[in-house]
């Protein structure tokens, strides 16, 4: 006797969780537990008890002058301690209305801040949203709601006065998730502008997918686009044995190999792929660096073992082009006692944006007037994804009063590195054009490396 | 009539051998009413199951083309009714698919889009007439499964044309776009026309009407007309509602399926209007009261 119907499907049993389903965020007062942490100017937030929607209150968000002292952004972010289960809900909504018809830059959910550190793994963005001065009911779909078993991140915004620089008032209320049969048609976004993107040359180790969109049809008919992290897609590989989905929105490759990795969003399936030709272990230099013969009183040094270093305050602040988002990987890398620097970026490679490098001595400016070059020691592995090769170095100064007259000295070396071997880069400082001081040096920006490069020996010298 | 045509048919048609007492909500409400209605009886006399072949035209036994943009059809509609199948035609997944284009002409967009009458060739009075929609949604878009009284050509008795609205429209469903889940059902007639329509809404609770097929009927006799979605009555129009003359006694009326782009009902899409945008039609069916 076949009693089918009384099996079930592991994957259809419910989600055993504690965690708070409260959908509500803000109806007259906070929800139990709901902390709040200002951005820009900080007093730009408070409730109000004559403006509201319904109820009793409402909250009031102040977008400072573009020249306000206290700060010019209006943001804040408001986040659980205790996560909550959101996956009962499709959307984010709130009524709204404004001082004056008026731009909300970027309002969303998803990403918190636990000790300095922003969690962003569900970050969900929707920009430019036009409020008027009638309150309005409005939406920010959840793009996959099974993946927030467990979120913090509840709302955020962060407005820029746009007219003018002109600051003005908007208010928030109602702000709940909610489930409604009313948002319909998920249309998910392209990744790799919607084509089979191949990466040759993939080292062993964990890389996340790009940042996408997708579009939702609201109640009234009309499409609504949000950017959400690649952390919502459910990734698939080919040969799981090269690489498999790990983390949210990211893949580890294990080995050499090659593999298709595709993206879904809830049950559509992401126009784009990436299909990973994987070298396995990485390329390392086989022998050390020549070890530098110049003599240590000619020398100012910002990475060495032969020499004692400047005080540096980092290899690798993370910075990024505007609209690239992408920052390099580094790490120490010590071979046969040797130490030396090693940057690697994919997502350069993938998203075919700039990265940029940078070592940071904000903290103790050098005085290099006394100096004649720069010397640095290259080794860019032959096996790269992305072999754009003819580097580009930049150095800041500040001048005396730290920003008073900054000026940046670019350098751009001419031919492309060899590879597979040590190059030592001996560059000198009048060769950065537009460089106006050299005595309080403040950034080295390595720019149009490839995709991998090790580096030691970093110092001035005369 | 065969009655064993009743039990053929591929969806089991609720309301025949009524002894009806349906357990539904009403409109919006979540309250549980129970809705009781007189026992009606119907067999089939009349339908089209657009089982045909994927990209064909409908059945020309059974319907005809409305073409052109015909001054905005009365209601300064934009689009341009056209018989090609990327407009009308069959699904291949037993569906009549009508379609709405947008084409990027200058200065303005030109929109395609289909209307399908049963003019000429069949015309019903009192019955229940019912369709199984899927419908479409967006800014200025505007569906419709509606009849019209046959004495719109006819003359008078002093030799001029009776026309409309002295002829009667029943709209059995339309559609604001832009009010995903709100349908409406209406009567037009003398007196009672456009603006001043007998019209009431119909709405889901948690959801709309594009992402799910849905019933739309009306039963009519003499002195009646009642509005349903999903075999929940909403609406009953009787001569004591309407502010004119009564036209829908003992008239024959024809069917229309079509979707309208732009016009005094929607107003224009807009720039975030997505096109294309397709009705979904399972079937019309077209049944005779028996007692």
């Amino acid at each position: 006797m076949l009693i089918t119907s009384c099996q079930r499907n592991i994957d259809e049993l419910p989600y055993a969780t504690n965690y708070d389903t409260t959908p509500e965020l803000f109806m007259d007062g906070f929800s139990a537990g709901l902390d709040y942490s200002a951005w820009g100017k900080v007093t730009n937030f408070s409730l109000d008890y004559n403006e509201k929607y319904s109820g009793t209150a409402s909250m009031k968000f102040e977008v400072p002058n573009v020249n306000d002292p206290f700060g010019t952004t209006a943001g804040g972010v408001f986040q659980v301690a205790s996560a909550r289960d959101l996956t009962s809900y499709n959307v984010l909504s709130f009524w709204a209305k404004a001082s004056e018809p008026d731009t909300l830059s970027t309002l969303g959910f998803g990403n918190s801040v636990v000790k300095g550190v922003e969690d962003a793994t569900y970050k969900v963005t929707l920009n430019n949203l036009i409020v008027t001065t009638a309150w309005t009911k409005y939406y920010i779909p959840i793009p996959d709601a099974s993946k927030l078993k467990h979120e913090k991140g509840m709302f955020y915004y962060w407005v820029d006065p746009r007219k003018g620089g002109k600051g003005f008032t908007f208010w928030i209320d109602e702000l709940k998730f909610e489930y409604l049969g009313t948002i319909a048609h998920t249309i998910p976004g392209d990744i790799y502008a919607g084509k089979d993107q191949i990466l040759n040359n993939v080292e062993s180790g964990d890389y996340k997918l790009p940042d996408l969109t997708a579009t939702f049809n609201l109640p009234s008919g009309i499409n609504q686009s949000i950017t959400l992290s690649s952390g919502y897609l459910t990734l698939a590989s080919s040969n799981p044995s090269v690489a498999s989905a790990s983390k949210p929105g990211t893949y580890s490759v294990l080995r050499a190999g090659s593999t298709l990795i595709t993206a879904k969003l809830g049950d559509k399936s992401v126009k784009g792929s990436l299909l990973v030709n994987s070298i396995g272990a990485p390329q390392l230099p086989s022998v050390s660096a020549p070890t530098p013969a110049e003599a240590s009183a000619n020398v100012i040094s910002l990475y060495s073992d032969t020499y004692k270093n400047s005080n540096i305050d980092s290899y690798e602040p993370f910075w990024t082009w505007s609209g690239g988002g992408f920052t390099t990987d580094f790490v120490f890398y010590n071979l046969s006692g040797n130490n030396y620097l090693r940057y690697s970026n994919y997502n350069d490679t993938y998203n075919q944006k700039k990265v940029l490098v940078a070592i940071s001595f904000e903290s103790t400016p050098i005085d290099a007037s006394a100096m004649t070059h720069i010397h640095l020691d290259v080794w860019v592995p032959a096996l790269s994804p992305n072999l754009t090769n003819k580097p580009t170095l930049s150095l800041e100064d500040w001048s005396a009063n730290y920003g008073g007259s900054n000026t940046m000295g670019v350098y751009n070396h001419s031919t492309a590195l060899p590879t597979n071997q040590w190059v030592s880069l001996d560059i000198p400082l009048s060769s950065f054009s537009g460089l106006a001081s050299k005595a309080h040096l403040v950034h080295l920006v390595f720019d149009n490396f490839p995709t991998v490069i090790y580096v030691d020996n970093i110092y001035f010298h005369k | 009539m065969n009655f064993n045509k009743l039990y053929n048919s591929k969806q089991f048609y609720s309301a025949v051998l009524f002894s009806i007492i349906l357990i539904t909500t009403i409109g919006c409400s979540e309250n549980g009413e129970i809705q009781k209605l007189p026992g009606r009886n119907y067999e089939l006399v009349w339908a089209d199951e657009f089982d045909g072949v994927k990209n064909t035209l409908p059945d020309a036994t059974k319907w005809v083309f409305d073409l052109g943009n015909n001054n905005g059809w009365g209601n300064n509609e934009y689009e341009v009714y056209t018989n090609k199948p990327e407009n009308v035609s069959m699904d291949g997944k037993s569906n009549l698919a009508i379609t709405a284009t947008k084409e990027p002409t200058t200065p303005y967009a030109t929109y395609y889009s289909g209307r399908i009458i049963t003019k000429g060739l069949f015309a019903q009075s009192y019955g229940r007439f019912e369709a199984r929609i899927k419908l479409p949604y967006g800014p200025g878009i505007w569906p419709a499964f509606w009849l019209l009284g046959t004495t719109i050509d006819s003359l008078d008795a002093d030799n001029k044309k009776i026309g409309w609205p002295q002829c009667g429209e029943i709209d059995i469903m339309e559609m604001n776009g832009s009010k995903t889940n709100i349908i409406n059902g209406t009567v037009h007639g003398p007196g009672y026309s456009g603006g001043t329509s007998i019209t009431k809404g119909f709405g889901l609770t948690n959801s709309r009407y594009d992402i799910d097929f849905h019933i739309f009927a009306i039963e009519w006799g003499k002195d009646y007309i009642d509005f349903f979605v999903d075999n929940t009555l909403y609406q009953r129009i009787t001569p004591a509602n309407v502010t004119g003359e009564w036209v829908f006694n003992d008239q024959p009326f024809y069917i229309l399926l079509n979707m309208a782009v732009g016009g005094n009902y929607v107003t224009g899409p807009t720039d975030q209007t997505v096109f294309p945008q397709t009705m979904l039609v399972d079937y019309v069916r077209v049944y005779k009261e028996v007692n």
